[in-house]
């Protein structure tokens, strides 16, 4: 059965882990060495442009992963169309996933996905703030087109030494924080590593035909917080995630894939006067990712590979003060230089594998973006709040070859909250966006193996204009939301022909690049109760996504893969028990989201070649050209927090995936032997536990 | 609990089914369509057109009718003229209307000389080629070429081994080299005439050898490309090799285009069926040969995506990204109408080839 190999990879892997009965856990937890999130943007009791992701949300996810994070709620949010089944891939509001970004402490994270695109790479217990903007964008962050998900660690000092770990079926994890010099360096740090490799060999045991997998996943935050006598605030952070795979079978192939990051990130909050207040930091970010194929084939040894590296050096400061009685302006520049290396091979030999000699192909370019950028805010409580943001960018990049490429960007993005009545309001949205990073996007699973290239000429700035506009409704611990956006993105990229990707002409990948537009519009609704006991969610998008290149599908719109009409999320929970040392919820999560779309061909013919060769060739009417079914999950869980001293607390998450065990599609092939298509669905019914110990 | 994940699916996109016409122009006296209509992937059959009328036309004017051989085939006796261009015109029984237009190729020659040289008592051999117009009015043997020299086509050349067989697709040499800088690209791999097993022996022999043997002067030049299987090459209008060594020596000329192939002197396997023999190109000398074919505009696009899938049809990392239909000149329909001159080159030796 021709199934795409590192597909079939991540089926082994994981369902190995299913049918073995492993379990996952639920939750994170509230009661972290870090703690939880605070709401930053919910000025009028009401969650509305910016959406806060508070830690207690996570105790509500059932995920494969075993573990929530803030993707996983990102994905409950109207908007937001998810990836494949059980990834940490999304889409919002039409934009490409490359357009949705991640900063922690302000410094972008590049290739988040985690775990095979399981989770994300960030630790939820190492950011205490997490908020996620869709819209009326902040100045401070450029080259976004589609949506921002913040992450910000804990600033505080602490004041004693605490500590925890958890177990669950995916990750092991250790975390502490320590007062090194009391009110003066606190140090922190979160490790998690997967047994993945172990449990994937304790299910062979009972699976002897499944194939030889390796796996080394691990992520590690560290930090330093300092500050002076006279309350000077100086921070150091690194963080590294590592993901790397190979699964080789019986069939004399070897699939390779992983990613990593590196990030180091020094920033000081400062004050001038008494009235300015500022930030400056500085940060190196090395991202790096690879995947190959060594398959015996007609007896050669093929071997396939394609890899980038991306090193960014940022330096940014920014300084804010009060402007009147009700507004705040910030004023901010922000300068980063970034080399992308592209590397790919091709090679038919007899040894080795990755990055043969000779077999190479490199495509490297230097980026660098200056931007200054400026924050307008006037706020009444319970009135109004109005946001300007503007930032002007001059960005260029110049290749290997010499080949320089410049570019003058102005952008800006506008807010608004108006309350008409006590309980109702308006809002609304405007924003222009640039991006100067493309991905070349692969197989959307939340794997980290996409391959970034700057702009420049040939592959010019992605833009995108959007608005959006509704209502919102505040009555007591009822909330009420409704609007409509529309958005228009320019230069998009679609890699026409990713099989050239491997080949070792140099930029011969550049040639199959196409360039196009997108249109989104959509109708969203949300409708959340809070309260102490029972508390629940509703969100309703109603979208049409759809693009147009020129030299694809003969000029004619065809609809995005992940063009999802309907999208539908409930959530519920309720605590059952809620006392000093014991308490218990339990919670439930229920989707509906129309099937994405996959291109398949209508039907096929011979080929006439030279020499006497044939081939039957594939007949594709149009971009994806057909309808998954509906993907629908339910989800349930529980949670229980309990205490056994003072100082020692346990947190224990049990969960159910899929309680329908719907066998949702991710993806069709066709079985040549049986003449069939077939649908593929990577995670059926899977229980998961989940068990953190704190020490305080 | 089920954990099966992979279930059959009723996929049907509802869209009409195309209809496909295949049809090269070759230099025989006998021309072959193909006609019938694409099928589901689930089906195991192609379905016929039924009736069908083919004409053949050079501007506009019907210069052969094809005639019905099986269900699938229409026939017809005709000959193609070099340089011109023809239209195929198809009309099926339900009123589909199938048109397509190429220029058959210049006719065409190909003078190849070769160099020999003896590196530890083995020979080994260098070929450069002239391609040229034919010049059906010169009758003597020419020692190498006369007349002017092709202008702007498509060619497509494949490496054998001794004893190629098609019937089994057996004798292929694995790869292909060339310094011609019009070379495509897409099936390059990772190797240099380095890899090739003849280096050795060269690298090994006396520096004298190496130094004044001008038959290995294409591997002094290290910096061309090897391709896997065959090579594809525009050639353009007016060529010129660019290459410093090459001078108006017949044997090196700036017209000339240099390759090298991976041959091998072990036999390759040959036919289990000796009746099938006879199908066989058997190689009377040499070490191996090379096959050219010249191909009109419209087969070259349509090779060139073929070729590209068909290279990586058992590399399903690859296969999984295809999406992509291929070229076809047909209007209303799939396929190709093209047209293709062939040229072999048996053996180590100058003059007109096949």
């Amino acid at each position: 059965m021709p199934i795409n190999g590192k597909i079939n990879f991540a089926i082994v892997l994981l369902m190995a882990l299913s049918v073995s009965g492993w379990a996952q856990n639920s939750s994170s937890s509230v009661n972290d060495t870090l703690p939880a999130a605070v709401k930053t943007s919910d000025r009028f009791g009401l969650k509305t442009i910016h959406r806060p992701i508070e830690t207690k949300l996570l105790d509500n996810v059932v995920s494969v992963a075993g573990f929530g994070d803030a993707v996983s709620i990102v994905k409950r949010l109207p908007g937001v169309s998810s990836g494949l089944d059980g990834t940490s891939s999304y889409y919002v509001r039409g934009g490409t996933m490359s357009g949705n970004i991640t900063t922690l402490d302000g410094v972008r994270l590049y290739g988040s996905g985690h775990l095979l695109g399981l989770t994300t790479s960030y630790n939820p217990r190492s950011f205490s703030l997490t908020e996620f903007q869709a819209g009326g964008f902040s100045a401070d962050i450029g080259n976004i087109t589609s949506s921002h998900l913040r992450l910000e660690s804990k600033s505080s000092l602490a004041d004693t030494l605490s500590a925890s770990f958890s177990v669950s079926n995916f990750m092991v994890e250790a975390s502490a924080e320590a007062p090194v010099i009391k009110d003066r360096l606190t140090l922190s740090g979160v490790l998690r590593v997967s047994p993945i490799k172990a449990e994937y060999e304790l299910a062979r045991l009972f699976a002897p035909q499944l194939g030889n997998a390796n796996a080394a996943v691990y992520d590690l935050f560290l930090k330093a917080s300092y500050q002076t006598a006279k309350h000077k605030k100086f921070y150091l952070s690194i963080f590294n995630s590592h993901d790397k795979y190979s699964f080789s079978s019986a069939t004399e192939s070897l699939e390779t894939l992983g990613w990593s990051n590196i990030i180091v990130n020094f920033w000081h909050p400062f004050e001038i006067g008494n009235r300015w207040n500022g930030k400056a930091s500085l940060s190196f970010n090395n991202f790096s990712n690879n995947q190959g194929q060594q398959k015996t084939l007609s007896e050669n040894k093929n071997i396939l590979s394609a890899g980038g590296r991306l090193i960014e050096v940022d330096a940014k400061s920014s300084f804010y003060s009060p402007l009147g009685r009700r507004g705040q302006v910030t004023l901010g520049a922000d300068l980063t230089y970034s080399r992308y290396s592209i590397e790919t091979s091709c090679d038919y030999s007899d040894t080795g594998l990755l990055f043969l000699r000779n077999s190479k192909t490199s495509f490297l370019s230097h980026t660098v973006t200056g931007a200054l950028f400026s924050d307008l805010m006037f706020r009444k409580l319970n009135k109004y709040e109005i946001s300007l943001a503007g930032r002007v960018n001059y960005y260029s990049c110049i290749t290997e070859k010499g080949t320089k490429y410049g570019h003058f960007a102005p952008e800006g993005s506008f807010s608004a909250r108006v309350m008409l009545l006590p309980q109702m309001g308006i809002e609304a949205t405007a924003d222009y966006r640039v991006q100067y990073g493309h991905t070349l996007e692969g197989m959307p699973m939340g794997w980290s193996v996409d391959l970034l290239v700057p702009s420049d000429a040939e592959c010019p700035p992605e833009s995108s204009l959007q608005f959006y506009a509704g209502v919102f409704s505040n009555i007591g611990n009822h909330h009420l939301k409704i609007g409509a956006y529309h958005k228009s993105q320019n230069n998009l990229i679609y890699y026409a022909d990713a099989s050239h990707l491997f080949s070792s002409s140099p930029s011969v990948w550049k040639d199959y690049v196409k360039i196009g537009t997108g249109i989104s519009k959509g109708v969203e609704f949300s409708y959340d109760k809070e309260g102490k006991k029972l508390e629940y969610s509703l969100t309703y998008t109603l979208s049409k996504t759809d693009r147009k290149f020129n030299s694809l599908n003969d000029g004619n719109v065809f609809p995005a893969k992940f063009d999802r009409r309907h999208i539908l999320n409930a959530n519920i929970s309720y605590t059952i028990l809620s006392r000093e040392r014991l308490s218990l919820r339990v919670n439930s999560a229920f989707t509906y989201q129309s099937g994405h779309h996959e291109t398949v061909p209508s039907a096929e013919y011979p080929g006439v070649l030279l020499a006497g060769e044939s081939i039957e060739l594939d007949y594709f009417t149009t971009i994806n050209n057909y309808t998954m079914p509906a993907y629908i999950r339910w989800d349930v869980g529980c949670q229980m927090n309990f205490s056994t001293s003072k100082r020692i607390e346990h947190s224990l998450g049990l969960g159910v995936f899929n309680v329908l065990n719907r066998h949702n599609p991710s993806f069709v092939t066709f079985d040549t032997d049986s003449r069939k298509w077939q649908a593929v669905s990577l995670f059926p019914v899977f229980p998961s536990v989940n068990y953190t110990l704190y020490i305080r | 609990m089920t954990v099966s994940c992979v279930e059959t699916l009723d996929i049907s996109t509802g869209e009409d089914l195309p209809v496909v016409l295949n049809c090269v122009l070759q230099e025989t006296d006998s021309q072959t369509v193909n006609l019938h209509y694409a099928k589901r992937k689930s089906d195991k059959s192609y379905l016929p057109v039924g009736s069908a009328v083919i004409h053949l036309m050079e501007s506009d004017s019907i210069v052969a009718t094809f005639t019905e051989s099986d269900e699938y085939t229409w026939t017809t006796d005709f000959r193609p003229e070099y340089g011109k261009e023809y239209t195929i015109k198809a009309e099926t029984g339900d009123g589909t209307v199938l048109t397509a237009t190429t220029r058959f190729p210049d006719d065409i020659t190909v003078d190849q000389y070769w160099k020999r040289i003896f590196i530890n008592n083995e020979l080994f051999v260098t070929y450069s080629f002239e391609l040229r117009v034919y010049d059906r009015s010169y009758v003597h043997y020419a020692p190498y070429g006369e007349g002017p020299y092709l202008g702007k086509c498509n060619m497509w050349i494949f490496p054998y081994k001794r004893n190629y067989s098609p019937v089994h697709d057996v004798g292929f040499a694995e790869y292909i080299g060339t310094t011609h800088p019009n070379a495509d690209k897409f099936n390059v791999v990772g190797k240099t005439y380095m890899d090739f097993p003849f280096y050795v022996k060269y690298i090994n022999s006396r520096e004298s050898v190496k130094r004044n043997e001008v038959g290995w002067i294409p591997l002094l030049d290290i910096d061309f490309p090897i391709f896997k299987k065959f090579v594809h090459i525009n050639h353009p209008a007016s060529f010129n090799n660019g290459k410093k060594w090459a001078s108006d020596d017949p044997y090196y000329s700036n017209s000339s285009i240099f390759l090298i192939a991976d041959f091998d002197s072990s036999p390759p396997p040959r036919p289990e069926n000796p009746a099938e023999l006879p199908e066989a190109w058997i190689v009377p000398g040499g070490r191996g040969l090379y096959r050219f074919f010249f191909v009109s505009d419209e087969y070259d696009l349509y090779l060139r995506d073929t070729y590209k899938l068909y290279m990586n049809r058992d590399n399903n990392i690859l296969t999984i990204y295809e999406n992509n239909n291929l070229y076809s000149n047909v209007a209303n329909g799939l396929g190709v109408f093209g047209a293709v001159v062939q040229r072999l080159n048996k053996s180590a030796g100058s003059g007109y080839a096949d």
